[in-house]
Order: C-alpha cells, then sequence, then structure tokens
C-alpha cells in the first residue's frame, strides 16, 4: 500500500520549562535550566538531591470527568492538560470517531510510599490509601484522552521506557501512513521525581552527581558530564492524513517523514559500544523519509549526560550523518522526562523547522574530546533546514528516530 | 490483510504456560472436561518453575518471576518453531509484546530499607543505597521485550504494550503488519500476566471487574449474567510469525495464518463501558474487511467471555447482530483458564484447529444463554476462525485467522 503523508495539527506540551507548547519553546530559545534542589520530598539525604519539576502547575478540573479524577496521577495531570492544549489547536470535530485513534507512551507510575507502609510493611489491606493505588494503572491516562478526543478507532498504550513516547509517535505515523487511522492523538507522559525513583536511578549510578549546582548538572556531550537528572511533563501531538488535514482547512504544523525503530539486543541499560541500535534506526527513519542523511539540518539527541549514552550516541549520529548536520540535547533544559521525552523533542524539532532555528547546547562548558559530532552553539542559531530528527534510546534496548519536515506545500 | 499465497503470515511455533501446564495437548485434554470451580490460587501460575524454560539462567536474577512466566513462553514458542537465531536477518527479526504493568512487588527490595529509616522518606535516601543495585530494572514492563530480544538477537521493529485486556493481540497484529510491510521477516509476538496476588486482586476488585479472592473456590462464569466479575487467570502466550515462504524454506508446517485484525473502543474513558455500545461490531467490521472477508467466510468464534455480565451482554449482542445468517459455533476458554488480561486471545490459535475433530461440550456457551443458537457443528470447509476480546474499559479487539491443520 502506498504510504500516505502524516502531517501534524496540533501540539501542547507541560514540562519543567512551562505548561503550554509555547512556553516550552521560548523557553528552550532562552536556554533557561530550571533544575534545582528537589521540593516534593525532603531529598537532602539522597545521593542526588536535584530535579526538574514542574511548578506553577494545576489541572483544569474542568477537562475531566468527576469520575476520572481518581484515576490522575502527576503524569496523569500533565498529559491531560497537554492533550487539551493539542486538542484545541488541532480544531478536530467530533465526526469520523472510528477514523481517530489513540496511541500514547507511558511511565512506570508508582504508588505513593505510604502505601508500601500501610500495605506491605504494616499488611493492612484496608488502609484508604489503596483507593490511590490505582492511579498506576498504564492505560488509564490513553483511556482519558480518547474519551477527550472521541476517538473509538482504538487505544495503544506503550512501554519501552526512554523511548516509549518515541515509539507511541512511530506507530501513531505508521497507522495514518498506512490507513489504519486519519487521525491519532500521540505523545507521552511521565512523572519519576519520587523517592522510589530517585532511589533507583541513584542505585543505578546514573544520575548527576552536582547537587551543589543544579543548573549545571545536566550537560549533554561535556567532558565533565557525571549523568542524567530527573525531568517530568507531558507532550501531546495530533497526527493527522495529510488530505484530511488539508480538506478542513487546519493548520499544519509541520510533518513526519519517516520513522525507525529497532532492538539492540545487547544490555538492558547500556548502548552497543558501536552505536549498533541507534545507527540502524536512524538510517531506517531517513530511509522511510526517502531523503538522503545530509538532508537532515538537525538531530535533538537522546543526549542524557550519562558518560556512556552520549559518547556512543554520538558516534552513531557521525556514522549516519556528516558534519553539516548539526546535534544537541534539549534535557539540559527539560531535565530527562523519561517516558515524554521523546515527544517532546520532537515537537522541539518540528519548532526548530518552524523557525529555522538550532535549540541551543547550554552547559557545554568543553566538549568532550572523544565525541567529534558538531554540536550547536551554546546560542540559539538561524539554520536554514528542511528536515531534523529526533532519537530516543530506552532501558530495554528499544531505540527510535523520526525525521521531521517542514510545513508542506502542495506539490 | 489478506495477501498472496508465498506471503501469507504464518504462526509456525507456540508457547503457552497456563495453570495447566506448558503442554498444549495437556492443556486440550484439561479444556475437553466441564470448568471446575477451583481456588484463586490455582488459577495463580505460583507454583510454575519457569527455570527449565529459559536458556539462559542468569537471567532469572535480573527479571521479576512475572517475567519469568512470559520469558518462557516466549523461549517456548521458539523452540516449538525450530527458530534458531541466524535463521533469519537479525535487522529483520523483532519481538512484539503485551505486558502488564509494573508490580508493586518489584520495589520489594525497597522494603527493608523502608523499615530501617522507619518510614522517614528522608532518611530513606540513606538506607535505600543498601538495596539491590538493580532493583529500579525489575520493575520494567518491557524486559520480556529486551530479553526475549537477546535470546533471539531480534534487532529489528519491536514494541511493548500495556494496554491491559488488549495488549497480547495488539502484539501479535503489529508484528503481522511489520511483517506485511517487509520491515520484518520474523517476529516472535504475544503477552503474559499474572495479576492472581493480594494487591492487584483487590485492585481489580474494587473497580468492580473482578471476584473478591475469596475462601471458596469459583470459576469465570461468562454470558451468565454473573454480576460479580471476572475470576483473574495467570497466563502467557507467544508465538513466532514468518511468511508461509520463509516457513517453508525451512521445512515447518504453519499451525494458522493472520488474515486480518482490528481493534475499537468507546472512548468513555477509563473502567467505563457505553451501555450501549457497538464497539465490538465495529471491530468485527474492520476486520473482515482487513482480511477481504465476510462473515459467512467465519466458521468458528472464540468468545472473550470477560466474566463481567455489562461488558459479556455487549459480546453477546454483538456476535447476534453480526452472525444472524450463519450463525458459525462459538467457543470460549475463560471458563477454564480465567480471564487471562494482557496474555487473553492468544492461545486460541492452538485450540481452533483440535476443535474441528471434537468440539466439546465443556467449550461450547451455556444452553439457553444468550449464544444459545451459536452451538452448532464446524464446518471443516469453513477454516477462517475469529478471535474476539473485550474489556471493562470499552475497548474491542478482533482477530481474524485461518487454521492450516485439522485436529
Amino acid at each position: 500500500m502506498k504510504k500516505r503523508r502524516v502531517v501534524v495539527t496540533g501540539m501542547g506540551a507541560v514540562s519543567p520549562l512551562g505548561t503550554t507548547m509555547a512556553a516550552n519553546w521560548n523557553g528552550l530559545i532562552e536556554g533557561r535550566c530550571v533544575a534545582g534542589p528537589i521540593k516534593r520530598f525532603d531529598a537532602s539525604e539522597y545521593a542526588c538531591q536535584i530535579a526538574y519539576e514542574v511548578e506553577d502547575f494545576k489541572l483544569d478540573t474542568g477537562l475531566i470527568l468527576e469520575r476520572e479524577k481518581r484515576y490522575l496521577n502527576h503524569a496523569g495531570e500533565f498529559a491531560v492538560t497537554a492533550a487539551a492544549e493539542a486538542l484545541q489547536q488541532a480544531g478536530l470535530k467530533n465526526d469520523n470517531q472510528d477514523r481517530k485513534g489513540v496511541t500514547f507512551g507511558v511511565g512506570m507510575g508508582c504508588s505513593d510510599p505510604e502505601f508500601y507502609q500501610n500495605v506491605f510493611i504494616d499488611d493492612n489491606f484496608k488502609h484508604p490509601c489503596l483507593d490511590n493505588h490505582i492511579r498506576h494503572f498504564p492505560n488509564q491516562i490513553s483511556s482519558i484522552l480518547a474519551r477527550m478526543s472521541g476517538a473509538k478507532g482504538g487505544i495503544t498504550t506503550v512501554h519501552t521506557a526512554c523511548a516509549s513516547s518515541g515509539q507511541s509517535l512511530g506507530e501513531a505515523y505508521e497507522q495514518v501512513a498506512y490507513g489504519d487511522l486519519d487521525v491519532v492523538l500521540t505523545g507521552g507522559t511521565d512523572s519519576m521525581v519520587h523517592p522510589y525513583y530517585l532511589a533507583g536511578f541513584g542505585l543505578l549510578g546514573a544520575l548527576a552527581k552536582r547537587n551543589e549546582d543544579p543548573r549545571t548538572a545536566s550537560r549533554p556531550f561535556d567532558k565533565n558530564r557525571n549523568g542524567f537528572v530527573l525531568g517530568e511533563g507531558a507532550c501531546v501531538l495530533v497526527f493527522e492524513e495529510y488530505e484530511h488535514a488539508k480538506a478542513r482547512g487546519a493548520t499544519i504544523l509541520g510533518e513526519v517523514c519517516g520513522y525507525g525503530v529497532t532492538e539492540s539486543a545487547y544490555r538492558i541499560t547500556d548502548l552497543h559500544p558501536e552505536g549498533r541500535g541507534p545507527i540502524e534506526a536512524m538510517q531506517m527513519a531517513v530511509d522511510d523519509a526517502g531523503i538522503r542523511s545530509e538532508q537532515v539540518g538537525y538531530v535533538n539527541a537522546h543526549g542524557t549526560s550519562t558518560p556512556l549514552n552520549d559518547r556512543i550516541e554520538a558516534l552513531a549520529v557521525t556514522k549516519v550523518f556528516p558534519q553539516s548536520t548539526r546535534l544537541s540535547s534539549t534535557k539540559s533544559m527539560t531535565g530527562h522526562m523519561i517516558s515524554a521525552a521523546g515527544a517532546i523533542e520532537f515537537a522541539f524539532c518540528l519548532k526548530a523547522l518552524e523557525h529555522q532555528v538550532l535549540p541551543p547546547s547550554i552547559n557545554l562548558f568543553e566538549q568532550d574530546p572523544e565525541i567529534s559530532a558538531n554540536l550547536t552553539p551554546s546560542t540559539p542559531t538561524d539554520h536554514a533546514m528542511d528536515y531534523a530528527l529526533s532519537n530516543s534510546v530506552g532501558f530495554g534496548g528499544s531505540n527510535t528516530a523520526l525525521v521531521a519536515g517542514r510545513i508542506p506545500h502542495d506539490d | 490483510m489478506t495477501t498472496n499465497h508465498h506471503n501469507d503470515i504464518c504462526v509456525t511455533g507456540m508457547g503457552a504456560v497456563t495453570r495447566f501446564g506448558v503442554n498444549i495437548d495437556e492443556l486440550w485434554e484439561k479444556l475437553k472436561q466441564p470448568a471446575e470451580e477451583a481456588m484463586p490460587q490455582d488459577y495463580s501460575l505460583a507454583k510454575f518453575k519457569p527455570m527449565p524454560h529459559i536458556s539462559d539462567r542468569r537471567m532469572l536474577k535480573a527479571i521479576s518471576r512475572v517475567d519469568a512466566v512470559g520469558l518462557s513462553a516466549l523461549e517456548l514458542a521458539v523452540k516449538d518453531a525450530g527458530l534458531e537465531k541466524g535463521a533469519y536477518d537479525p535487522h529483520k527479526t523483532g519481538v512484539y509484546v503485551g505486558a502488564p504493568a509494573a508490580s508493586v512487588y518489584d520495589n520489594e527490595p525497597y522494603l527493608d530499607a523502608q523499615r530501617k529509616a522507619g518510614n522517614d522518606l528522608r532518611m530513606f535516601g540513606k538506607t535505600c543505597m543498601e538495596s539491590r543495585p538493580t532493583t529500579l530494572l525489575l520493575g520494567l514492563p518491557n524486559n520480556v521485550l529486551c530479553y526475549g530480544a537477546l535470546v533471539t538477537d531480534a534487532r529489528g521493529p519491536n514494541d511493548n504494550y500495556t494496554s491491559a485486556d488488549l495488549s497480547g493481540l495488539i502484539a501479535l497484529m503489529n508484528a503481522s503488519k511489520q511483517i506485511k510491510r517487509n520491515r520484518l521477516e520474523c517476529a516472535v509476538a504475544g503477552g503474559f500476566a499474572c495479576h492472581n496476588d493480594p494487591v492487584n486482586s483487590w485492585m481489580f476488585h474494587r473497580l468492580g471487574i473482578s471476584k473478591p479472592h475469596g475462601e471458596t473456590p469459583y470459576k469465570n462464569r461468562p454470558f451468565t449474567g454473573d454480576q460479580e466479575g471476572a475470576v483473574l487467570g495467570d497466563g502467557a502466550t507467544f508465538m513466532t510469525l514468518e511468511k508461509r515462504a520463509g516457513a517453508e524454506a525451512r521445512g515447518r508446517t504453519p499451525l494458522a495464518t493472520i488474515c486480518g485484525a482490528a481493534m475499537r473502543c468507546d472512548a468513555t474513558g477509563p473502567n467505563e463501558v457505553d451501555a450501549h455500545s457497538d464497539g465490538l461490531q465495529r471491530a468485527i467490521k474492520a476486520a473482515l474487511e482487513d482480511a477481504q472477508l465476510g462473515t459467512e467466510d467465519i466458521g468458528l468464534i472464540f468468545a472473550s467471555g470477560f466474566g463481567l455480565d455489562r461488558v459479556d451482554q455487549l459480546e453477546a449482542q454483538a456476535i447476534r447482530t453480526m452472525f444472524d445468517a450463519n450463525k458459525p459455533p462459538v467457543a470460549c476458554l475463560s471458563q477454564h483458564l480465567g480471564n487471562l488480561m494482557e496474555a487473553g486471545g492468544l492461545v486460541e490459535v492452538a485450540i481452533a484447529p483440535k476443535l474441528v475433530a471434537e468440539f466439546p461440550e465443556s467449550l461450547r456457551p451455556e444452553k439457553d444463554g444468550p449464544l444459545n443458537a451459536f452451538r452448532g457443528a464446524i464446518d471443516p470447509q469453513k477454516p477462517h476462525f475469529m478471535i474476539l476480546r473485550t474489556s471493562a474499559w470499552g475497548e474491542y479487539f478482533c482477530l481474524i485467522a485461518k487454521r492450516e491443520q485439522n485436529g
């Protein structure tokens, strides 16, 4: 079957940079870093005490039904808010509901520590905290998004750790491109700023060790990087078949041109030292888009600021793209949003193409000499480009790459 | 999703772990007997030993017991298919998994630290450093995908779905699509679920989905008007998928071919079902269109048989509405196995051929029930069968396959 063109007609985002897509893009271009000591709980005895937290956020309860409140944790509230923004921008009518679907990436979800105290330690199965435990069903958020959008064409919830939203976007793209659906609400959400996850990532040695200077702790590709800093948030996009969007006069924000997905089949947390996995994913995405690698002007890296990921990912990028393709990671400004990372980073690619501007590389004090990739400057830079690519790499070995294209014009 | 003969997407191997063991023939013998009530623990896989089925025993130290169940079924499927590493290009081999959410039990390694800290979350930051370093990884819902890819050297397209009841079938559908699009030549796809623990069983009951874990035996009672809820069953089923040309080149006889699939939903939000839903009808129509078949081509229907009246009524109504003209026989496994949640709708592929030679009363809908008219004989000349899946969340799935063997 001939593939159909897929465009983006709505975007919404909640992240530490702000609670709208515009606020996120503006914060990115300003190179703003809002990392700081964790406020949600007392993290003063943890190895890593810093995070990028979403602040000044309050869910508009008018977006949800009374019966849905019990199912929403932080991640759920972020997702609902981002979805409302995306849906408003898309301006979809409530028709052809069978041709609309939801494909969404979610995170691990975790009950509150009091749950573990009351249920596991005190063996009290009648404690009221059990009711809150219901909030960590992974597909609840997708289900609410389907209700919000009137999408009756099916719901797919994806979880491949940090690659979750990259894969959900990729699957949504294929659902539209191959004719299964005409419109898909897609994206990802996560919130792992929680004692158990801070402990978990800390035990793995994955978190940055710069509590004294949180705003420079996340420093992708820097010679002295030593781990990532947790972020949180959600990004939701509306993918739509191009002719369908044009016919209803939708505002088109950009195009989804290609998707690549691979499994490293190497180790659960580590990338293959030669970049096996990401190389193939990026090449697959470029081939799927029907373009040459030199046509990609910018790659938004997974770029977590861990010693291993950044070095290997940069190596992989240089094996696929020429030096004219610029590279950066925006996690120095959003933190690592885990299951939401791929979605917001793809949105940043679309905005970069719209404005013909390269996002800055902040906290790059001294580029790692082992990294030869051509990183973007420390300030936003005008850059003529037709395509950008977003990478995501997850624990468990899934690698995704998505090619974004400029707003299409009729041929 | 119909294709020409050589490009048919074939099931060439099957691995299943159910409360009756791992042997499909033994499962069949149990299914032929009337479904008996059993205690909650009998629907769990607490006594199942994964070690003999997992090729790299070191993996058992890295994953939870639930994941070990899933991985066992995956490896059983690969073994059943005789699929060795290198049989296909690793970049054209993929793993697709339907998985449950992270279990709360995955955080048990932290509990000692939490106790030591006197439940002071600040001090937990210090005491947690004595916990098992890889605790976080225990809870990754995509562990079976990761380790499944390692044992099969599957480096191609992949995914992991946490879509609750439809997860395993979504994995099967999407793996099939990637083969059809030539992004893959071979895939292992399936689902697993082990919800029969005190916390999950409480949670599903609290949501009004399942019966409470009680002190008396019970069984799932689909289409009987039972309002109390489903009996949760633990299980895992995976299957290998290849194009017919590839399977024949390897000397394998397919078990079935995947012909079409579709899903739909009510868009009513979590744990809500539209009482007047036509979601399952829409899924059936879309799947038939995908398979380029008509209702008259379907020789057998496997009902989901969720076990919750408000869901079962919709399923019965959909079957009666869509198949009123030809009334193919209906079978249902959920009385014997319980509601398998993420693993549901998959082992039926192995059971379909066996029903041609013998269709036991134990698998038929109850006499005088809403599907009483669907108790006829199987037509051996109609090899296409349909697997339906419903959920308490207003989500519906229809898979159409064709048996390649009879009995």
